[in-house]
């Protein structure tokens, strides 16, 4: 007799949670509150989907919630005027966030697990170690590379900084696809500087695999919906869990309560399509929303929170744009996989004189991270963008330019930030201070009339100095490439008098359920387990205890992987392999 | 009206895909070409706008991105604009979006047929989600307000009729009401450079000049496209280039703003509590 697990959410973590429950005996419901946009993911084969290179589509929120009908507020610190809007939303269909990602699937290094043992505490930071090391994670990184059929070049990847903190071989199933030349314009300038680019392992076929095409590099990748299936996703390993005949997906469909009696969760109460409630009883829940919607399902469900620490010590990421402008050649990045080249480098705390700098800043140790390399973006956002800027100039003292037409026109036929770009994203690591964090907003509720969150956030000392002192050297290497007109991200002071409140927007959706066995410094045990409750289980990016310096989703399958498996078992093992070897 | 409505002879053309050999042809053939297509090309009417007030929102937008009629650059470039884009139709169509059978708001999937696909898939609206419709509704309700409103302003600033005030007037009315020319530029721009299947973007012709190939699937590009330098392009720089070049802190936060949901369809619902 199979017992009834529920899994709230459908994206990367419950992927993997779903996978090794119905592998292990259990009979698992899904819950997800967006819409299914794709069919045919469930057995080897192509796919249909109404994903599309359809740039308004997704500006106009197809996949991610409606800022009015769910949105979110948002303010820097207490006391704050509350913005009430779009707050860092994620895809919500099935797939989660993992049907618009650009698939970028790097690892989190040694230095992120073992935070505190290796690099020691920080000034108003809850910095500790996870609950494992590198060591014990490293195969499960593995067996998620070869589930999602990493594309990835082992031999490419720099033994300084990457392999040092982050060693031992790849689950790359398939080579790396063509090199977009932005991306390979600003490797080079990055070897110009000594650092150490390489082809960014990411979760796209290049080649047909498993029924399903090499990706052909249409160029609206990240942001939107793979129109092909080269490009699948956390679905790629939810196969594995429906394919047992033991997994229900219920779209459109929303949990806004874990039904609990004392340290037992009986039952989920749940929001269908027309708005009706229900209940529906399980011997086991997960909960897998990503990080702020798992914190306040946490929240509405009045889960044990004796010591305060549920949504707590949120991170997003310290993110940077890099704008190379190239006057004379045309840089096309709107062709590819928006962006094909990464560099770790500026991830390591003993990056050439960033002790000296954090010293005499007063700081222990700062870190950057990851930087995605030859980035643009599409032609309505650009448009957008030149009609923001012509305002501005125009409204300046003195401003001589017209804020639309031949003006505009001229600058979408020089595309000076668009066609003519190659950008670095750069990815910083986001401490965990307490004060960032998710609470219930008091007031604003979607449209369901379900609370929504309410997300407090700023930037500590570490992330601006860390700033400060890449800055400089995002321009050099953007300078190095040959770039004609260089600029990096402003201040965020300045920024902010432009843009409003600093709201993260980087997709990056980290802690609010940190892992750890102390219940007064974690929401979460070593495992992903609530503290005070026997069933209920956290598997999403809400658990990390630290925000590493990287793209989140591979960590966040394998931790939801070492802890399924330890929680339910180990049938799981030989999926990895079954992937590998492709359909029998 | 009539003249409006009929499709210019670079719509005509770039929908017989062969603008770039009738750009060498003789006028007559030019001539000869677009006729027929006219006699063939039903115009739709108009489902939210008044004909007075799609005058309005057509001469406003045929400012904000000007054509080859109305602004002598962009003949030198014979460079489409808005009117030839059909903007105004794209903004109706938004406007009445729930008048559609299935609202006009997602674009089907995954392809349409301009790059290889039989099909055009692209014109099969997506039904709306619950939490899709609601938002939807109520967006598309303030947005009808915001539009009454602004055409109203924008007569009155033009001393009755905005449609029929001289350019130099009109440029000027759009340069002082910021806010209605923030909202009527947001949706040009989407009316230009948006798939064709909202109702703007005559046959991607918003996307001839800017280097855009719209979307590109099921061909997609080739890995000589994706790596290779299609040769110098050398950037022409006017005074508007050298004043984005000399402030790039602009760009980084025009791109944090677009990050953040404050630009483009999102700008009306933000009421700060």
């Amino acid at each position: 007799m199979r017992e009834h697990a529920i899994v709230v959410g459908s994206g990367a973590g419950a992927s993997v949670t779903a996978m090794v429950l119905s592998h292990n005996g259990w009979d698992v419901t899904i819950f997800e509150k967006g819409p299914s946009y794709i069919e045919g993911w469930e057995k080897p084969g192509p796919i249909k989907t109404v994903f599309s290179n359809d740039e308004l589509k997704f500006d106009r929120n197809f996949d991610q919630p409606d800022p009015i009908s769910e949105p979110r507020t948002f303010r820097n610190k207490p006391g704050d005027a509350l913005t009430v809007g779009v707050v860092d939303p994620l895809a919500s269909v099935v797939g989660g966030g993992t049907t618009h990602w650009d698939a970028k699937v790097p690892r989190f290094w040694d230095i992120d697990f073992s935070k505190l043992s290796m690099l020691g505490p920080f000034p108003g930071a809850d910095i500790e170690d996870w609950p494992f090391d590198y060591a014990e994670i490293a195969p499960y990184y593995e067996r998620i590379e070869r589930l999602m059929a990493v594309q990835g070049d082992q031999a490419s990847i720099p033994h300084a900084p990457t392999l040092k903190h982050a060693p031992g071989k790849r689950g790359f199933v398939m080579p790396p696809g063509p090199q977009q030349l932005a991306s390979t314009t600003i490797a080079d300038g990055c070897r110009t500087l000594g650092l150490h680019p390489y082809p960014f392992p990411s979760a796209i076929n290049s080649r047909h695999y498993l029924g399903r095409p090499a990706c052909n590099d249409c160029g609206q990748c990240s942001d939107y919906g793979c129109p092909t299936g080269a490009r699948i996703g956390a679905l790629a390993v939810m196969q594995h869990a429906v394919r047992t005949g033991h997994v229900a997906i219920h779209a459109d469909t929303m949990v806004d309560k874990v039904i609990h009696d004392g340290r037992r969760a009986t039952a989920v109460r749940y929001i269908d399509k027309r708005g009706r409630r229900h209940t529906m009883h399980a011997k086991l829940v997960v909960l897998s929303c990503s990080a702020i919607e798992t914190s306040r399902l946490a929240l509405l469900s009045h889960l044990p929170n004796r010591h305060d620490r549920i949504g707590r010590d949120m991170m997003f990421h310290n993110f940077m744009d890099g704008f190379g402008i190239f006057t004379a050649e045309r840089m096309h990045a709107y062709r590819g996989r928006s962006i094909t080249q990464c560099c770790e480098d500026f991830g390591d705390p003993d990056f050439p004189g960033a002790r000296e700098f954090a010293r005499a800043n007063g700081i222990p140790y700062f870190r950057g991270g990851i930087m995605e390399i030859g980035g643009s973006e599409d032609v309505i956002g650009e448009a957008q963008e030149y009609q923001f800027i012509l305002s501005a100039l125009a409204s300046a003292p003195g401003g001589a330019v017209k804020p639309f037409g031949t003006s505009f026109k001229s600058l979408m036929r020089s595309s000076l930030i668009r066609d003519r770009l190659a950008g670095v994203d750069f990815i910083g690591e986001d401490l965990p201070y307490p004060t960032n964090r998710v609470e219930l907003d008091a007031k604003v509720k979607d449209f369901r009339g379900v609370p929504v969150p309410r997300l407090t956030y700023s930037q500590g000392k570490h992330e601006q100095v860390a700033s400060e002192f890449y800055l400089p050297l995002v321009t050099a290497l953007l300078k190095a490439s040959g770039a004609d007109a260089v600029s990096a991200a402003l201040p965020e002071s300045i920024v902010n008098s432009l843009t409003g409140a600093n709201i993260p927007h980087g997709a990056h959706v980290m802690g609010g359920m940190r892992m750890g066995a102390n219940p007064k410094t974690s929401a979460t045990d070593g495992t992903g387990k609530v503290h005070g409750m026997d069933n209920v289980f956290v598997a999403d990016g809400s658990v990390f205890p630290s925000s590493g310096g990287g793209n989140p989703t591979l960590t966040i399958m394998a931790t939801a992987l070492r802890n399924a498996t330890k929680n339910f078992g180990h049938g799981a093992s030989h999926l990895g392999r079954r992937s590998e070897e492709g359909p029998s | 009206m009539e003249e409006h409505h009929k499709p210019t002879r670079r719509q005509v053309v770039a929908a017989a895909g062969l603008a770039p050999l009738v750009s060498l042809a003789p006028p007559v053939l030019r001539r000869g070409a677009a006729s027929a297509a006219e006699a063939a090309t039903a115009q739709p009417e108009f489902r939210f706008f008044t004909a007075h007030e799609a005058a309005v929102i057509k001469a406003a937008a045929a400012r904000l991105v000007p054509g080859p009629d109305d602004d002598p650059t962009e003949k030198l470039y014979d460079s489409p604009g808005a009117t030839e884009a059909g903007v105004v139709y794209y903004i109706d169509h938004m406007l009445a979006a729930f008048s559609f059978k299935v609202p006009k708001i997602f674009a089907g999937g995954p392809w349409s047929e301009r790059h290889g696909g039989h099909q055009d898939f692209m014109k099969h609206f997506v039904p709306l989600a619950p939490r899709q419709r609601v938002a939807w509704k109520k967006r598309i309700a303030q947005l009808q307000t915001a539009y009454r409103k602004a055409i109203k302003q924008l007569d009155a600033a033009a001393g009755g009729d905005f449609s029929k005030a001289s350019t130099s007037t009109q440029d000027q009315v759009l340069t002082n009401l910021g806010d209605v020319r923030d909202l009527i530029f947001g949706h040009t721009i989407e009316g230009m450079y948006a798939v064709p299947e909202y109702g703007g973007n005559r046959n991607g012709i918003g996307w001839k000049g800017v280097f855009w190939p719209g979307d590109s699937q099921p061909r997609g590009y080739t890995a000589h496209e994706v790596e290779s330098s299609d040769g110098p392009d050398v950037v022409l720089l006017t005074p508007t280039e050298m004043a984005v070049l000399g402030d790039l802190g602009l760009v980084a936060a025009a791109r944090r703003a677009g990050r953040r949901g404050l630009l483009g369809v999102n700008r009306l619902e933000r009421p700060d509590a």
